[in-house]
């Protein structure tokens, strides 16, 4: 039925274009958080003891642990790459899921976090921040949305990750063809990144 | 254009909507342009709903006080014509319909890089503008604080602006991941021989907007999530009880939507650059100086948005900064305009349609152009700040600059799209009409500003009464003009003459294939050996 | 990515689109002046295949990094300076991220190289123009 019978047409596999496209989508999530970090900088600017004094209620030890936390996921995801470009399968498999169990890690010890600053009765529009100062209401604010933000992003990377599992287990991601996984990849590099940047900006302030 | 060994091949032409049939097959298709002519239909629904509300906007200011409604319908209607001639009509409207169908071709590719992408982008711009709609039957009715909605005011009101904002969030992925595709497509997939200096200039005008949409359209995303946080869980980022500065929402709500103006009007440029050089018979004067400030534009009107922010409030160094950045960005503008009309001079011109439209938005960009500088500067922006003249101005821009490009693509690229023609006569008498009414109703506006009425009021002195009428008056001539000139184009999509493959003798790639095109577009991917205007080339043959 | 019009069973060819030198001889074949860098060529993609213990010595720095940014932190009282430090040291952990475990370092296209700094510029002028306004609210001096 088809009149083009006989005609060549070109399959294209572009590795390159699809990583540009990768890396065009994460320009953008770097603005969207670019945007959180434009109103972070003008309220830190406005009130600086407030954001020091609210920022010391913060759990330090366990915003450095997730920050070591993130970053050695990074790590297992860039080693998962190089192994399946070497053809060792069941290597990247397992650096895979450590990458998964390291992100699911970071997502309990913030729900920990966030659960014990709940129980104190710090969240937004609580009786107990709403009598704080304003910059201290503005400082807890940004900081559940931000991480909120964030920890969305960590779960969704999860689940992207686990899709790349189940291609690596069904031979769909392989030696050849590993695009999927390699921007995947970038994505929790992404998220890892954005975490460097958090971490001193909430836990550290001196 | 040559292609490496072509022959003569004598084949039955399959166009791409032959390719496939039934619904499925459109609203699940991979074809870029398939998916062009699926925003088309409802980019040109959204806009004739606009027209609606803005006629009934007309009605109501026909005289003082209460005409036709109620005050807080009035604050629905002018919210809604915004949101939806903004977000769902003015800056989809070209890059979508118009990028997705043509950039493929005029690079010499087959589809885009991601054709599901494209796909669903398609999709969330449907599901987006769905919530839009929805915002309008549920909860307490649709949203009264402006297009704008400016915090505190949108924290407060009981109407439904989280659904409205939610739907303009979804609305924002959909244009980001479109940037992406058209980035990447024009990165990668240009066709042999097609260096940057050989693109069209309408590739070059949708690649400088792609960037803007990829890097300006997230900060509208966050912010429309913070107003949505904002109400459910009281954040307080924009909310003053709590130390939130609503100034900051003008910044992070401006960040985006003045880039977003240029969403709007680069793709409109970018047509009129592609359209201007073949009813001239000439090539483009200043073809690198047009690519380059395409760029410019988009690159300096990313750093003008608090223009928008005069009086708001913020710093006098501000008000001085934006000033002069605004003065700047009208630069590369100006040369456009300079190289369009230079193009002309001397050219063999023939009018049509297409020439026509472009020559009213020459025009009427113009006039739009120079009022912004007007209101740019700032000791006039106090006085016409709120007022007419605001969107007198912005009218002029982006109806009758962008619109009119749009309406230009509309007449340029008909017969290819379609494979047939419409009535030339009609769509010239359509164009006089327009061109009449449009001028009477937005000109009345810059006087009504001029001389104080305010803006987004429903009642106003009885002394602007006899430019309101005639304002509405326009306005009626206006739509007039606009149903000619769908009427026109409708009739000839279904009873118009068959149209040749290259009725306007154009060089640049799309006139090279069959109209309509075949799925595939080309047989063979050519290989470019001359520029997009290279008419002695065409005519040598 | 399968293109529309591709039906199964028809031949084929698989492409893979990449920037490499054009071959002299292929060039001279082709008609006209073709100065394009990028041709459609039957060829195997450049793979650049990290190390493993390339990532281990990067995600040492990384951790080692972040230490400092903890002890700075601690250690230093200064507001002004503590906000550039922490800064300037997170761009440091991010430019590792982004050169050896994103691979931007072995980018030879323009484009990717162009691409983080002109989100960083963007951001930044975003940031300093905002500023403009916060910095100045009281007039300026």
């Amino acid at each position: 039925m088809s009149e083009t019978k006989g005609f060549v047409f070109e399959e294209i596999k572009d590795y390159t274009g699809a990583k540009l496209g990768m890396w065009l989508f994460i320009l953008s999530e770097i603005l969207l958080f670019g945007g959180m970090f434009i109103l972070y900088s003008a309220y830190r600017y406005k009130t600086p003891a407030d954001f020091h004094h609210a920022s010391k209620e913060l759990d330090v030890i366990l915003g450095t642990l997730n920050t070591i936390i993130l970053l050695t996921s990074s790590l297992s995801v860039a080693a998962c790459i190089s192994a399946i470009q070497k053809g060792q399968r069941k290597l990247s498999m397992y650096l895979l899921m450590v990458t998964m169990a390291l992100g699911l890690l970071f997502l309990v010890n913030k729900g920990f976090e966030w659960g014990t600053k709940i129980e104190h009765g710090i969240y937004p529009n609580s009786p107990a921040l709403l009598v704080r100062t304003r910059g201290e209401i503005l400082f807890f604010g940004l900081y559940y949305v931000m991480t909120g933000l964030h920890g969305l992003h960590v779960l969704v990377g999860v689940c992207v990750l686990f899709v790349m599992l189940i291609f690596i287990v069904k031979e769909k991601i392989n030696r050849m063809h590993f695009t999927p996984l390699e921007n995947s990849g970038l994505y929790w590099h992404l998220v890892d990144i954005i975490w460097i940047f958090l971490y001193p900006l909430f836990y550290l302030i001196t | 254009m040559t292609s490496t060994g072509a022959t003569e091949r004598v084949r039955p032409r399959i166009s791409f909507y032959e390719d496939r049939r039934g619904i499925l097959s459109w609203i699940l298709t991979l074809d870029h342009k398939r998916i062009g002519l699926l925003y088309l239909i409802f980019v040109i629904a959204f806009f004739f709903t606009g027209v609606i509300l803005g006629f009934f906007m007309r009605l109501e200011m026909l005289a003082p006080g209460g005409t036709i409604m109620a005050p807080q319908t009035y604050n629905a209607l002018f919210t809604l014509h915004g949101i939806i001639m903004i977000f769902l009509v003015v800056i989809p409207a070209i890059v979508t319909v118009f990028g997705n169908f043509f950039l493929p071709i005029q690079i010499g590719a087959r589809d885009v890089a991601f054709p599901r992408i494209n796909l669903l982008s398609w999709w969330l711009f449907v599901v987006g503008a769905g919530i839009v709609a929805l915002s309008v039957f549920t909860g307490e009715g649709p949203p009264d604080t402006g297009w704008t909605f400016y915090a505190p005011y949108s924290l407060r009101t009981t109407v439904n602006v989280p659904m409205a904002v939610f739907g303009v969030f979804i609305l924002g992925m959909s244009s980001i991941l479109t940037g992406v595709n058209l980035v990447t497509t024009t990165h990668r997939l240009r066709a042999p021989g097609l260096t940057w200096k050989r693109l069209p200039l309408f590739v070059w005008a949708i690649y400088a907007t792609s960037w803007v949409q990829i890097l300006a359209t997230p900060v509208i995303g966050i912010t429309m999530v913070l107003i949505f946080l904002e109400r459910f869980f009281g954040v307080g980022v924009f909310d003053p009880t709590k130390g939130g500065d609503p100034i900051l929402y003008q910044h992070m709500f401006w960040i985006y939507s003045h880039p977003a103006t240029y969403i709007m009007i680069l793709p409109a440029m970018g047509i009129i650059s592609d359209v201007v050089p073949v009813f001239a018979r000439k090539k483009i004067f200043g073809y690198t100086a047009i690519a380059l400030s395409g760029m410019a534009i988009a690159a300096v009107g990313s750093l003008v948005w608090g223009h928008h922010m005069f009086v708001s409030g913020q710093s006098d160094f501000a008000d001085l900064l934006f000033s002069l950045l605004t003065f700047l960005v009208a630069v590369p503008s100006a040369i456009k305009v300079f190289n369009w009309v230079a193009t002309l001079h001397k050219g063999s011109v023939v009018i049509e349609p297409p020439l026509l439209f472009c020559l009213a938005f020459i025009f009427l960009f113009s006039i739009g152009g120079l009022t912004g500088l007007i209101q740019g500067a700032l000791a006039p922006n106090v006085h016409l700040h709120d007022t007419y003249w605001i969107p007198g101005h912005f009218h002029y821009i982006i109806f009758g600059g962008m619109g009119f490009g749009l309406f230009a693509a509309f007449h340029y690229w008909f017969p290819k799209m379609f494979g047939r023609m419409y009535n030339r006569k009609m769509a010239i008498r359509a164009w006089a009409i327009m061109l009449v009414g449009f001028n009477i109703f937005y000109f009345s506006m810059l006087l009504l500003g001029w001389e104080g009425m305010p803006r987004r009021y429903y009642d106003y002195l009885p002394q602007f009464r006899s430019l309101h009428l005639t304002a509405t008056f326009g306005s009626w001539i206006l739509i007039a003009g606009l149903m000619l000139m769908f009427g026109n184009l409708f009739h000839g999509l279904f009873k118009g003459e068959k149209a040749e493959d290259n009725p306007w003798n154009g060089v640049t790639l799309e006139w090279q294939i069959p109209s309509p095109p075949p799925t595939e577009n080309f047989e063979q991917i050519p290989v470019i050996q001359h520029g997009p205007y290279d008419f002695k080339e065409l005519e040598k043959k | 990515m399968k293109l529309p019009g591709h039906r199964p069973g028809l031949p084929g060819k698989v492409i893979s689109l990449c920037i490499v030198p054009l071959d002299p001889a292929y060039k001279a074949g082709l008609p006209g002046h073709v100065p394009a860098k990028g041709v459609w060529m039957k060829t195997e993609e450049e793979l650049h295949v990290t190390a493993y213990r390339t990532y281990i010595f990067v995600w040492v720095g990384l951790v080692i990094l972040t230490g400092l940014t903890y002890t700075v932190a601690v250690g230093l009282q200064a507001e002004g300076w503590a906000v550039l430090i922490a800064l300037v040291i997170a761009g440091t952990k991010s430019g590792l991220v982004l050169n050896y475990f994103m691979h931007l370092k072995s980018e030879r296209l323009t484009i990717f190289r162009v691409i983080i700094p002109l989100v960083m510029a963007v951001l930044l002028v975003f940031i300093l123009l905002t500023f403009s306004d916060l910095a100045f609210r009281g007039g300026v001096k």
